[in-house]
């Protein structure tokens, strides 16, 4: 019997009915299971309970200000591609509460929360999502490294980060049968094939008359709960069809950014008369903000009781196209929606590299589907290649 | 031999996606220390100094800051705001500077003596004290922006004779506008023996009795510099007074890299991570706010950035 | 301590002239003389005709205007080196504001009829003479504008 070390990196093949059991001994070791559900009109992550759950016979059809999910013509279990919502909310929730501060007289003390997080397993990973969580986490790092008061991070007070650190989720990662029209992940270069960092990487494989699943295990945590099932060794064209798969759902992609130098692409084009064209079809509603994987804006609320004499503080998402966004004394600095959506598709496509080392999108199209108007970004930044008027 | 998908051409493949879960982590970087208003004083109609001391100085007292750095204040259920740190004392003691523009700003200046202030800090990079040494220094204030010069005037005051000239600008709206009045004419009173050292102070709009300089601030820059390269200029004010004050003093012969400004921008964390702060691919709570006019000369011209 | 310097030495130097040829710097110089007043006293009369420029050496002038109900306001004040007084350049050539001493001063004053018919008859020193004070009055009109936008003022007001 092998160990389960000496499973990472092989590859084997189950019935579909055993991702069932996957979920089950994931939830038996402790995890919570999260995954993509159908809710109304679309698919969203949310708590899964077993693979009933799952949108089994979905899939969707996006393009540019669209999005509707159609029933398909077989019953795979991911044969939708992306929803409106990403696994940040799961990694990042929308609001926290960061601190809570009782008055006694003229004098209070705040006092951190204690936030308890579970351990999660998300089920259902796309290739551009495991991009987006490792540029969210590249944003942390960036931002840790140059923390001006090392000083809080060692200080007496009760000001430490919660004992036990949560362990980074596990990651069942599905590799996409197809690609929406919105999809843009290849010229990103961040899939449609799979970068490091999931535990397991699940290949759908259905027709007439099979419904199975490949399972490649990438860790020693994956390999554990892997061997709790009934695996079947792949056969040897098993990898090759993955690699078709892939080449196929690359090749299908009809969008693409392509931009040599974005950092000085875009900080030679500050001025540039494009802007303004967009800024005639621009709503400044903060969709692409809210279903982008990568932003990470935020913002701080401060709330009291009724009788002044507790307060806290809450952290929230945000997002640059609201127009207090960038307010100081006397206005907002970015009072147009010109200068916001300037500053939204700059700072994702170009000084993100300056910032980060990397560029802030994954190409996985949620931006091109839920803006109301239609607004997409790579034939923005095809105009912008232009000359300006 | 497996053949797993192919890597991706991504920078952190590698990374094994430890610490990916937010969750509570950031807590302890929001959290305020309790520090107690020992003092207030009105500088003007709507402008207050406090002096904020650590309510317990063993375990409250926060790093002290150095010059052009700021602090997050935070009044109960009033909300938070950044305010440079313009005098730092030997008990740890913090001075603000704060003119009353918003809520939280008007309940900083309705602070009592003995109220409690959340405060965290410091952030922020200050003024480039280190490349100050035997140069020739130009320091241009308008308005309330002394106060985040005041520290580094101060160090410079007191240890004269470690420069070349000295020269310091200083203009508000009225005399009665005058930050640190005072502390201005004891400054003028001081003499140098190593070199120039002069400070100027004038008003866009003068009073009755007003017998000084009346003008916009930078008019009080020198006319010309015998040796340009030798002199560094720290200017600190509103955005238009700075962008027209840097150029004037590149018209003089100074190199961008020896000019820098003090930006302001919305703060919510400051540091570096809600993003409300970007001046392009800048965060200016934690690049800034002090920043070489070299750095930032192009971005100023952008409108709307 | 002040060197005695002349009035050809003083304007040759002075870099608002340069570039303008040693006869013509003569022939300026020649139109100045040396004046000293104490604090106080007026160089000139807002509405009184306007045949003069200044160049400061020592002290300090104004330019004030008087408003009813608030007496003389100051305008802009000029130290040391600075040149004040463009009003005898155009039509009607008559003094805007008032010019005062706020402090004893000492400047040369430049006979602006002379200069002015100097300027008529020959229109290649008259453009680089107006080229001059229009660049001065280019960089008085920025300061001002700069000081219209009451950037220090309370913005809370603003509409």
């Amino acid at each position: 019997m092998s160990s389960a070390s000496d499973l990472v990196g092989s590859c084997f093949r189950v019935s579909s009915d055993v991702l069932g059991l996957l979920i089950r001994a994931l939830k038996d070791d402790g995890y919570m299971t999260i995954g993509p559900r159908k809710v109304a009109e679309s698919i969203q992550l949310e708590v899964i309970d077993s693979v009933d759950d799952l949108p089994r016979g979905w899939g969707d059809q996006q393009d540019a200000g669209s999005y509707r999910l159609v029933r398909r013509s077989d019953s795979a279990y991911f044969g939708y591609n992306l929803g409106a919502d990403s696994w940040k909310k799961w990694l990042d929730p929308r609001r926290k509460l960061l601190w809570r501060a009782k008055r006694d007289g003229e004098s209070w003390e705040a006092e951190q929360s204690q936030m308890q997080v579970p351990r999660m397993a998300f089920i259902g990973v796309r290739a551009c999502e495991l991009a987006a969580i490792k540029v969210q986490l590249r944003v942390r790092e960036v931002t840790q490294a140059h923390s001006s008061s090392p000083d809080a991070q060692s200080s007496t007070l009760s000001a430490e980060p919660p004992a036990g650190v949560p362990e980074e989720p596990f990651l069942v990662g599905i590799n996409c049968s197809q690609a929406a029209a919105t999809c843009f992940c290849s010229s990103m270069h961040t899939g449609p094939a799979f970068g490091s960092g999931c535990d397991l990487v699940l290949t759908e494989v259905i027709n007439e008359d099979n419904h199975n699943f490949l399972i490649q295990i990438q860790t020693k945590r994956g390999a554990i709960i892997s061997s709790k099932l009934p695996l079947l060794p792949s056969i040897d064209d098993d990898l090759a069809h993955i690699d078709r798969q892939i080449a196929r759902v690359s090749d299908s992609q009809s969008r693409q950014l392509n931009i040599s130098n974005p950092a000085e692409f875009f900080s030679r084009r500050l001025e540039h008369s494009h802007w303004d064209d967009v800024a005639t079809r621009c709503l400044s509603c903060a969709n692409c903000t809210l279903v982008c994987p990568t932003c990470f804006c935020s913002t701080v609320e401060d709330t009291t009781d009724v009788k002044n004499a507790v307060a806290e503080r809450w952290l929230r998402w945000d997002s640059c196209f609201h127009l207090d966004f960038s307010f100081i004394h006397g206005g907002s600095v970015r009072s147009s929606t010109r200068s916001r959506y300037r500053q939204w598709l700059t700072h994702k496509l170009g000084t993100w590299h300056e910032q980060f080392g990397s560029s802030g999108c994954v190409g996985c199209g949620r931006c091109i589907a839920w803006c109301p108007v239609g607004i997409d970004l790579t034939a923005e930044v095809k105009s912008l290649s232009q000359p300006t008027q | 031999m497996v053949t797993i998908a192919k890597e991706v051409n991504f920078s952190q493949a590698e990374v094994p996606l430890k610490g990916t879960v937010v969750g509570a982590g950031d807590g302890h970087r929001y959290l305020p220390r309790a520090y107690i208003v020992s003092a207030r004083k009105r500088e003007a109609a709507d402008t207050v100094t406090l002096t904020l001391k650590p309510k317990d100085s063993i375990t409250d007292a926060w790093p002290l800051p150095e010059p052009g750095q700021f602090n997050m204040l935070y009044v109960f259920a009033v909300g938070e705001i950044p305010v440079s740190v313009c005098g730092v004392e030997s008990d740890g003691a913090f001075r603000h500077t704060i003119r009353r523009v918003g809520a939280v700003s008007a309940a900083l200046c309705d602070s009592k003596v003995g109220s409690t202030v959340g405060v965290r800090g410091a952030y922020g990079v200050g003024w480039p004290v280190a490349r100050m040494k035997q140069r020739s220094l130009i320091i241009l204030a308008g308005g309330l922006g002394l106060a985040p010069l005041r520290m580094l005037i101060l160090q410079v005051v007191r240890s004269r004779v470690d420069f070349a000239d000295i020269t310091i600008c200083i203009g508000a709206r009225t005399p009665s506008d005058v930050p640190f009045l005072r502390e201005i004419r004891s400054w003028q009173r001081l003499k140098c023996d190593a070199g120039l050292f002069d400070v100027r102070l004038i008003v866009d709009r003068a009073d009755r009795d007003w017998r000084g300089e009346v003008g916009v601030v930078t008019a009080l820059l020198p006319r010309s510099l015998t040796a340009p390269e030798l002199s560094l200029a720290m200017i600190c004010g509103p955005e238009v007074m700075m962008r027209h004050a840097a150029s004037g003093l590149v018209r003089l012969g100074l190199s961008r890299s020896d000019i820098y400004l003090s930006l302001e921008r919305n703060m919510k964390c400051a540091f570096g991570q809600c993003g409300h702060c970007q001046f392009n691919r800048y965060f200016v709570c934690r690049d800034g706010p002090i920043f070489s006019f070299e750095k930032v000369a192009s971005l100023l011209n952008v409108k709307d950035l | 301590m002040v060197t005695l310097r002349t009035i050809d030495d003083q304007i040759a130097d002075h870099p608002f002239f340069a570039g303008l040829g040693s006869d013509f710097l003569h022939f300026i110089a020649g139109c100045g003389r040396n004046r000293y007043v104490e604090g106080g006293e007026y160089l000139a009369h807002e509405g009184d005709d306007a045949n003069a420029f200044f160049l400061i050496r020592i002290g300090k002038i104004s330019i004030e205007t008087n408003v009813p109900g608030r007496g003389p306001v100051v305008l802009e004040t000029f130290g040391a080196g600075d040149i004040a007084g463009w009003s005898w350049i155009c039509p009607p050539y008559k003094w805007a504001f008032d010019v005062v001493a706020r402090e004893a001063a000492s400047f040369i004053e430049i006979n602006g009829l002379c200069l002015r018919g100097k300027c008529e008859a020959d229109p290649v020193l008259g453009y680089a003479v107006l080229k001059r004070f229009a660049g001065m009055m280019s960089e008085r009109l920025r300061d001002t504008r700069l000081r219209l936008l009451d950037l220090y003022g309370n913005d809370r007001k603003r509409s």
